[in-house]
């Protein structure tokens, strides 16, 4: 669905992501896991459109990403559901939501697809007459998620869907994430909690100050037991 | 007596108020002070004024013609020059629209002269009695066309697509981007809904001010500081603050000197630059 | 002098000073004493403007303040304008360290917003106070020539006081752009919290530029108001004087000490030409300074100087490769 060949995405003079290939099938979730400052945020915005000079192949369903501007991909059925939230702060939940279906072809069925999304997060549709910035960080990336969803995605990207939650919250995120992509919806996943990230991704790819080093799926990760202890802490 | 001037001084600020919207609403979107927005305002002016003097359009009615010219002339000075600069420095910024202000006030110079122009109605000198208060019929009527169109314009931004996306840009631009918002059009929108309010601000003072190549000069400064004391980017904002400084400014004039009166809106800038920068309804980025 | 740059600023002093003694014509006289004016007040304006990123749009009133001050003891105490000049430098430098302590969180739009206000009030003042600043009726500073009195007969000695107040003031700031304090400067125009956090001393430093540049300002409004000899608010204190100098200085290029030099160079002749020859249209020298100002702002957001260094570098270059085809020489070294 999503195939990146020879990836560069570059920051004036400074390179921060080097050659990265990746590739999405459909119906997986895909995660990119590394340190901070390994890329995956760029490689995220490069998909969405965001960061601009981008070099190699970016080709999601056989066509070239790179002709489409960044609002033009939404269309497209790429949502970017950016670090840290990023809700509109001072729009109600409501209103975050609405954005959310803001492309011609999300804007038609909002309606319904608001139903169902108040389903998944019931929070949502109690809060849903509050500023954004007054909801807990839970509520947030729910709040996130739930926008992001309203565009009717293909692929969504999601960058640290955990960040600064409680544990128990990081789990219900992923759930969410699981459910989400149990209705036929593609995820690309950029997390640095691995445990988290492994547990709940078919296939991850592993960045490391630009460079890709490895790929791998849950199976083969058994066998390697090298990149086991130095990104998952297992022995 | 002191009734009196308070009513004056709102009705004048509420014209101030919608006289800043244009400037307070193209910043809050677009993250630029438009140093060319009195010399708009002054383009507007010269619109109404013609109208009514060529063709016998009354003032009020001249924002049918006034309207549509300071649109399209709003769309073509984003397109070709604000868009250049959006993403550039300070200075880039700042001089760009010092700029265009000059080449403005100087082509009006040149082409329509330095003379002042200024458009009778009948009604300018006439009043309401309410009680013991004295309305003008002229400044009545454009508080009335005021809080119309700040109606209109608040409702369009809270409930419509479009106003919902232009208000979601200018909360976050790379995320409204992020949601599929061509923030380009936007700007070019809200860039657009700017001088529509400066057409019609422009229309209301013609009845009260004349006319001339410099007159922006003389509100803009007032328009600065009535979106810094309302908040750069708050509509609501922009009539309080207008409603503040004009009360401020017919109550100084008539306990103090009239010359003095001019400085007390500058104080007022200084001290809310100082205390509270976001302004009255502004949060803090 | 060791310093190769500073030689070749001092002999093209000496080549103007002795170009100035040939001249007779006094339109052209003019010409250079204004040119060296704005040439001067432009240079101080980029000592806030351009080094600290201080863009101001109410230097009007430190002009103002210089003219004023001096203009006033001398009409009244009879004081020399020469010491008037530094009373009156002293007292815009006060009034501007003060101020941009205040604005001292203010950043871009905002404070030119803030000093654009500053401008304002000093002109409702100086319109107001009429008991001291007469008021807009002006002050008309008699005709008494003599060096005490900062008044001459010639405009050629007008011409050699400017140019040599243009010479100290350029060394001044090509002293500072060498020093530390001009890193200092330019790491707080480009990014002041970075800069504070590696010790730079932020706040002194942007105060200490804002109250050179108001000094060096109010010594251009003191010379300002020599020369003509007639001072009044809507000459000194109008946004358009404060919006000037900035022009100026960004159309040279804000980056350089000799930037403000070359764009008082372009545009002041070009100016006073367009106005003593188009007489008939008034405003079209204020419109041509506008176009130009939004081109070089639009194309050349550097300014003028470092394109025209670029290229008389790429000719110097060429005549380089002529000499050399075979590509001998590594141009990158040399540029």
């Amino acid at each position: 669905m999503l195939k990146l060949k020879n990836v560069d995405v570059l920051y004036g003079k400074f390179m921060a992501v080097k050659q990265v290939s990746i590739n999405v099938k459909k119906g997986e979730i895909v995660a990119l896991i590394g340190s901070n400052g390994a890329g995956k945020s760029s490689l995220l915005k490069a998909v969405s459109g965001l960061c601009s000079s981008v070099k190699g192949e970016l080709i999601f369903e056989d066509q070239d990403l790179k002709s489409y501007k960044c609002h033009d991909r939404v269309c497209e059925g790429i949502i970017h559901v950016p670090e840290g939230r990023k809700l509109f702060p001072r729009l109600t939940v409501m209103e975050n939501l609405q954005m959310g279906a803001y492309s011609k072809k999300a804007r038609s069925s909002s309606k319904e697809t608001l139903a169902k999304i108040f389903q998944i997060f019931p929070r949502l549709e109690e809060r849903k007459n509050q500023l954004a910035y007054s909801l807990s960080g839970g509520e947030q990336q729910m709040c996130a998620i739930g926008r992001g969803l309203m565009s009717l995605p293909k692929l969504l990207l999601l960058d640290e869907p955990s960040l600064g939650l409680a544990p128990n919250l990081v789990k219900l995120v992923f759930d969410t994430v699981k459910a989400i992509n149990k209705e036929g919806i593609t995820i690309l996943l950029a997390e640095q909690n691995s445990t988290m990230s492994l547990k709940y991704s078919d296939r991850f790819y592993i960045l490391e100050s630009g460079n890709m080093v490895n790929e791998q799926s849950k199976d083969s990760l058994a066998s390697d037991a090298d990149i086991k202890k130095k990104y998952f802490g297992l022995a | 007596m002191f009734l009196q001037n308070l009513v004056n001084g709102i009705f004048v600020g509420a014209m101030y108020g919608l006289t800043a919207s244009g400037l307070s609403l193209i910043f809050g979107v677009l993250n630029i002070v438009n140093f060319a927005h009195g010399e708009f305002i002054m383009i507007g002016m010269y619109i109404t004024y013609f109208a009514g003097a060529l063709l016998g359009v009354n003032p009020i009615l001249s924002v049918l013609i006034s309207v549509p010219v300071m649109l399209i002339l709003g769309v073509l000075v984003e397109r070709f020059l604000i868009n250049r600069i959006i993403n550039s420095s300070d200075m880039a910024q700042i001089f760009l629209t010092v700029g265009l202000g000059l080449v403005l006030s100087n082509l009006a110079l040149i082409f329509i002269g330095g003379n002042y122009y200024s458009v009778r109605v009948g009604y300018a000198t006439e009043s309401l009695k309410l009680g013991s208060l004295l309305i003008g019929k002229a400044s009545f009527l454009t508080f009335i066309v005021t809080v119309i169109t700040f109606i209109v314009v608040s409702m369009m931004l809270k409930y419509t697509f479009i106003g919902k996306a232009i208000r979601a840009t200018s909360q976050d631009r790379t995320t409204a981007q992020l949601m599929g918002v061509n923030t380009g059009f936007i700007y070019t929108v809200a860039f657009g809904l700017g001088m529509v309010l400066v057409a019609i601000s422009a229309a209301l003072l013609t009845i009260m001010f004349p006319v001339y190549p410099n007159i922006g000069n003389h509100f803009v400064v007032i328009c600065f500081v009535i979106v810094v004391l309302g908040g750069l980017g708050s509509l609501p904002g922009a009539l309080v603050g207008g409603v503040i400084v004009g009360v401020i400014e017919i109550l100084c004039g008539y306990y103090f000197s009239m010359g003095w009166k001019d400085v007390v809106p500058f104080l007022v800038l200084i001290i809310c630059l100082l205390v509270r920068p976001q302004g009255i309804f502004g949060t803090r980025t | 002098m060791r310093d190769k740059k500073v030689c070749i600023i001092i002999l093209a002093y000496t080549v103007l000073m002795i170009a100035i003694s040939l001249v007779g014509n006094n339109f052209l006289l003019d010409m250079v004493v204004l040119t060296g004016l704005w040439a001067f007040a432009a240079q101080a304006w980029n000592i806030a403007g351009g080094y600290s990123g201080q863009f101001s749009l109410g230097h009007c009133a430190f002009f103002g303040i210089g003219a004023y001050t001096s203009s006033i003891l001398y009409c009244n105490t009879g004081l020399s304008p020469w010491v008037g000049m530094l009373i009156g430098g002293v007292i815009a430098a006060i009034v501007a360290a003060v101020y941009s302590g205040i604005c001292n969180k203010l950043k871009g739009h905002f404070f030119a917003l803030a000093t654009l206000a500053l401008g304002q009030i000093m002109y409702i003042a100086s319109v107001q106070l009429t008991s001291i600043t007469k008021g807009s009726v002006g002050i008309n500073i008699p005709f008494k020539p003599g060096f005490l009195n900062m008044i001459f007969n010639s405009r050629a000695t007008y011409a050699y006081i400017i140019l040599t107040f243009v010479l100290l003031l350029t060394l001044f700031t090509y002293f500072i752009q060498k020093s530390k304090y001009g890193y200092f400067l330019y790491a707080i125009r480009d990014n002041e919290r970075a800069a504070i956090s590696l010790g730079v001393r932020g706040l002194q430093l942007k105060m200490g530029s804002f109250a050179v540049s108001a000094f060096f300002t109010a010594i251009a409004g003191t010379f300002y108001a020599q020369y003509i000899l007639f001072i009044d608010p809507d000459s000194l204190l109008v946004l358009f004087l404060a919006v000037q100098m900035a022009i100026i200085a960004i159309i040279g290029g804000t980056g350089s000490y000799l930037g403000p030099l070359l764009g008082s160079v372009i545009l002041i002749p070009l100016s006073m030409l367009l106005r003593a020859k188009i007489n008939f249209v008034s405003g079209l020298d204020n419109l041509i300074y506008g176009l130009i100002l939004m081109a070089v702002v639009l194309f050349l957001p550097d300014g003028l100087l470092p394109f025209i260094l670029k290229i008389f570098k790429n000719r110097t270059g060429k005549k380089a490769m002529e000499k050399y085809p075979k590509g001998e020489l590594n141009l990158d070294a040399k540029v």
